[in-house]
């Protein structure tokens, strides 16, 4: 069968139900970030190992998503809408801009990923697990903003060419000043920053991340900051470096226990030998 | 007679053509408010509009008196003289690609679109600019005694003189000014690689590094982060408060006036740094003379104030990476926006 969906003048109950096999059950994930055993949502206060702060901006890209069906791994695409998704970058955006987010935010936000029908159908089976990458593909990393397409052209999520997109933007307000986590490939050569690179970043720094697969049993997927920051010092900024981690080579003391909990080594901007993103949980 | 009805039928045609613009490869065009359309004699009329003192309520000053094409359509008086004297509450911008900005003016994010805005300098009585309200009755006269305007009314309307058409073609012509010629936009949007020096060069990677963090309000196609374009799903709204001041005047507190809320104390709209090297004096208020002093302002992490943003943290720069930042911020300029023959109209009819 390859019609999509039930056609106006299947009139018959028979003939409906068999065709709505065809168009299968939308599916699609939430997505949810917590911090102090609440939501975390723009003003409200987060904590590191030291120090406390405020949530002035919360988004993050997902992409190349999967499933592990019947034990095998099996791709995914997102249903493209021309707002947060595009077939294979998705952006989570739990940002309203209100409060200490209205320097960065805007009113829309996004708490769901949603799957193609392709994608629904290849969901029938036995499915354990779900896998994405943080962050936005090489492929999709270093073109031009003003020219991609939405989520991709988000001003507020992008660098330069050479440098591509931030992968994760949370910023935060603490007493002493601004701390913020703003990820993203490092180490990417070109001939400039207006330039994109034809290789990849010599530290990617994109993450691939599986967790049990979310629902109405298991829980949303959720990005708990009580982890993220648990080996982080929010009231001091490692002297000479941006405020906060925003992953440039001379941020170690920053970002070494961010990174180590979102299952990346610093050194190499790649996946840790034997551990894992905590940072990212169901529930 | 018959030549002269086959004239009337083309420039008929040419009252509809819609108006194009010449965008680089791949760039998404501004977004029309809901229910406009936009056409070439609309810009041709709005850009007539635009040079004449006549649009003023006592003749006196044009749009351009304030907005002067050399200096890529910004005022050099911090801030600018209106039609009875009365000086502005803060310093005109250049003009290039305002179509483009979520939010038109310096901190209102309600007016988002250039027709809106254009109520402001048309008809404003404190502080009063072009003086049209009260006297539209003369300003109508006025230009309605000239036949050609007359006639650019007719193939931009179908109608006579007005002052909502007046309004409503200098919002076409304003929207249609978009400079990307920069060599900063060949380099990286044309595909010239020699289009921009060693210095601008290196002047590029100060500018979009961690270290100075100018791009994070000045990043994007606009170099502002307040960005509304076809293809984006939502308007990028943008308000910083950059430390101008430690306590703002109450006279101007940006945003503040807008929202009443205590955190959006001195937060104005980022400018697009496009053609920034033309456009001094600058902030909102026009109190730094030169971009040297802007740098300045910027290495010192500015005023101290509660609402200051995060990324006026202050730099120490070497003389060398100043030039290069100066060097870069000189190849935004686009020279073929502010030459002579692109807008003929402007003539030495404004004061």
């Amino acid at each position: 069968m390859t019609r999509a969906s039930c056609p106006h003048h299947a009139r018959g109950a028979l003939v409906c139900a068999l065709l709505a096999a065809c168009a299968p059950e939308p599916v699609s994930l939430t997505v949810t970030a917590q911090a102090n055993g609440a939501d975390a949502r723009c003003g409200n206060p987060v904590s590191g190992l030291v120090g406390t702060a405020e949530i002035a901006s919360l988004k993050w890209f997902v992409s190349e998503p999967a499933a592990i069906v019947d034990g095998a791994e099996v791709p995914l695409t997102f249903a493209v809408d021309d707002a947060w998704q595009t077939e294979r970058v998705a952006l989570i955006d739990l940002d309203d801009g209100s409060g200490p987010c209205a320097a960065q935010g805007t009113p829309q936000t996004n708490d769901r990923l949603r799957f193609d029908d392709r994608s629904a159908r290849a969901l029938s089976g036995d499915v354990t697990a779900f896998v994405f990458t943080l962050g936005v593909p090489f492929e999709d990393n270093h073109q031009d903003p003003a020219a991609a397409p939405p989520p991709l052209n988000d001003p507020t999520m992008f660098w330069a060419w050479q440098s591509g997109y931030k992968f994760v933007r949370i910023d935060l307000v603490a007493e002493a000043g601004p701390w913020n986590l703003h990820l993203g490939a490092a180490g990417c050569a070109s001939d400039g920053l207006a330039v994109a690179p034809s290789v990849d970043c010599e530290r990617p720094n994109r993450p691939r991340i599986a967790v049990q697969w979310p629902g109405p049993d298991s829980g949303p997927l959720t990005l708990d900051l009580d982890t993220l920051l648990a080996g982080s010092d929010l009231t001091t900024n490692a002297p000479g470096s941006p405020p906060g981690c925003m992953a440039s080579p001379d941020d170690t003391a920053d970002c070494t226990p961010v990174f180590d909990a979102l299952g990346l080594d610093w050194a190499t901007g790649a996946a840790c030998d034997g551990c894992e993103a905590t940072a990212f949980r169901v529930p | 007679m018959r030549r002269a009805l086959l004239g009337l039928l083309a420039l008929g045609c040419d009252g509809d053509r819609p108006f194009a613009y010449d965008l680089p490869p791949d760039l998404p065009a501004p977004v029309l408010p809901e229910g406009r359309t936009m056409t070439v004699a609309q810009v041709a009329l709005g850009e007539r509009l635009f040079f004449d003192p006549r649009l003023s309520g006592d003749g006196t000053i044009a749009c351009a008196s304030c907005h002067e094409p050399r200096h890529a359509f910004a005022d050099p008086r911090p801030r600018s003289v209106g039609a009875h004297g009365d000086l502005t509450l803060r310093n005109s911008p250049g003009l290039q690609n305002v179509a483009y900005y979520a939010s038109l003016s310096w901190a209102s994010p309600s007016i988002t679109t250039i027709e809106d805005f254009l109520l402001l300098p048309m008809f404003g009585e404190d502080p009063i600019e072009m003086g049209i309200t009260g006297n539209e009755r003369a300003v109508v006269d006025r230009l309605d005694a000239d036949p050609a305007l007359r006639s650019s009314f007719r193939r931009a309307y179908g109608e006579p003189v007005s002052v909502e058409r007046a309004r409503d073609a200098l919002g076409a012509f304003v929207r249609s000014l978009v400079a990307f010629n920069s060599p900063f936009d060949r380099f990286s949007r044309w595909g010239e690689p020699d289009a921009m020096d060693a210095a601008a060069l290196r002047g590029m990677d100060l500018f979009f590094s961690e270290k100075f963090e100018c791009h994070h309000c000045h990043g994007g196609m606009q170099l502002s982060r307040s960005l509304s374009h076809e293809r984006l799903a939502f308007s990028s709204f943008a308000f910083d408060n950059v430390g101008l001041y430690a306590d703002y005047p109450d006279e101007d507190e940006g945003l503040y006036a807008s929202t009443g809320r205590e955190a959006d104390r001195g937060r104005f709209r980022p400018p697009s740094l496009r053609n920034v090297a033309l456009t001094a004096p600058y902030m909102h208020d026009g109190s730094l003379a030169t971009l040297d002093d802007v740098l300045n302002h910027y290495a010192s992490g500015g005023q101290p104030h509660p609402g200051r943003s995060g990324f006026v943290i202050g730099f120490s720069a070497s003389e060398q990476e100043r030039s290069d930042l100066l060097a870069f911020l000189r190849a935004l300029t686009d020279m073929s926006y502010v030459s002579d023959s692109r807008f003929p109209n402007r003539k030495e009819r404004w004061p």
